[in-house]
């Protein structure tokens, strides 16, 4: 398809504005921390659109194709960044000076932290299906509206399997060992 | 502890801890709010591992994104395909030499005048043939055959040339007063 310059600088501009958005989602979403660079991102996806609208401009049209193109895009740099080998860290120097300096294990960070995650992990692994999808959604921080709708039943349907869910889980958590679970968030 | 520290725990073990990376039509699908066949699958995955929890997140914020561009990009080719068509009706409707073009008119009318006088339908009978082959040889002129009918039979014919000429009454009276 041949694109004439006019056309061709304003559909550069559009996607150029679209690359700086998407730039942004992922940086404020964290998935930056996922071992890739948001700025490439930006680029690939810009490059990935413009062919595609050289090839279909109607295809890329629809919203699900960019959200695709974007997606696939982040995905395959996530994968490309696992592939990778890790880069082995720096050694301290010969006089002795400390190269990084280590933050102080908090709480999280400690043994008992990961003590911690498997004994919620067991007891949530004795939840019902339901209510066990519902408190591990609820605890990687999506609303109970978007449970609901991810689990296709209503809002108050899925504070309900929530609620139960999470009280299951603080009597298992108590028998653990684990302590009392304050309800506030 | 509370259950903020405890999702906090709980992201932060699951961030890392991705066995397998999510299908992005089934992402896509969750993000839609549309239940598929292995949303249930997908939905566990996304309540399991960090990464794709954050993936659901990202793709949600990422649709309202995605339909302004769509429609940006369709207005840019509407508008670009709008402009392309005014021009064109711009150049035709805008005649560069008027005399041209009513001389193109004028040739125009003739072409179709004379085509019209060319194509005029004529039936060829055997009938018709027959007759002219039998009339051809005698009837000569048919307007001095029939001053020739006119004179002998005494029939009257047409009233303008069988009419008296009557002097010019305005020379007459001239003349007579």
């Amino acid at each position: 398809m041949s694109i004439d310059p006019a056309l061709r600088q304003r559909l550069h501009q559009l996607l150029a504005d679209y690359g700086t958005k998407v730039r942004g989602l992922i940086e404020s979403h964290g998935i930056g921390q996922y071992g890739i660079d948001p700025a490439d991102i930006e680029q690939e996806v810009r490059i990935r659109l413009w062919k595609a609208l050289e090839r279909d401009r109607n295809a890329a049209f629809h919203t699900s194709y960019i959200q695709r193109v974007v997606l696939t895009t982040v995905i395959d740099a996530i994968r490309a960044a696992n592939a990778r080998p890790h880069e082995p860290l720096p050694e301290s120097d010969e006089s002795g000076a400390t190269a990084f300096i280590e933050p102080a294990p908090g709480p999280e960070r400690t043994a008992s932290g990961v003590e911690d995650f498997d004994r919620i992990m067991a007891c949530m692994a004795e939840l019902p299906e339901r209510r066990r999808k519902a408190v591990a959604l609820h605890l990687q921080g999506f609303s109970l509206r978007e449970i609901g709708q991810f689990s296709g039943t209503s809002e108050e349907a899925a504070r309900k399997l929530l609620d139960r869910g999470m009280e299951a889980l603080r009597e298992r958590l108590a028998v653990t060992g684990f302590g009392e679970v304050d309800e506030r968030t | 502890m509370n259950v903020r520290e405890i999702a906090n725990l709980y992201r932060r073990h699951t961030r890392h801890d991705h066995a397998a990376l999510p299908e992005v039509d089934a992402l896509l699908t969750l993000a839609d709010g549309e239940t598929g066949t292995h949303d249930e699958r997908t939905l566990g995955d996304v309540g399991r591992y960090g990464l794709q929890a954050d993936l659901l997140r990202f793709a949600r914020d990422l649709a309202p994104e995605s339909a302004r561009l769509g429609v940006h990009l369709e207005q840019a080719f509407d508008q670009r395909s709008a402009t392309h068509r005014g021009d064109r009706h711009a150049s035709r409707a805008t005649p560069r030499r008027p005399w041209l073009r009513a001389a193109g008119a004028v040739a125009a009318g003739l072409i179709v005048a004379i085509s019209v006088w060319t194509s005029r339908p004529e039936r060829v009978t055997p009938q018709v043939v027959a007759a002219k082959a039998t009339t051809a040889g005698n009837t000569g002129d048919r307007i001095f055959a029939a001053l020739e009918r006119k004179g002998a039979t005494g029939q009257s014919g047409d009233r303008i040339f069988q009419g008296e000429f009557a002097p010019d009454r305005i020379f007459s009276s001239t003349s007579g007063g």
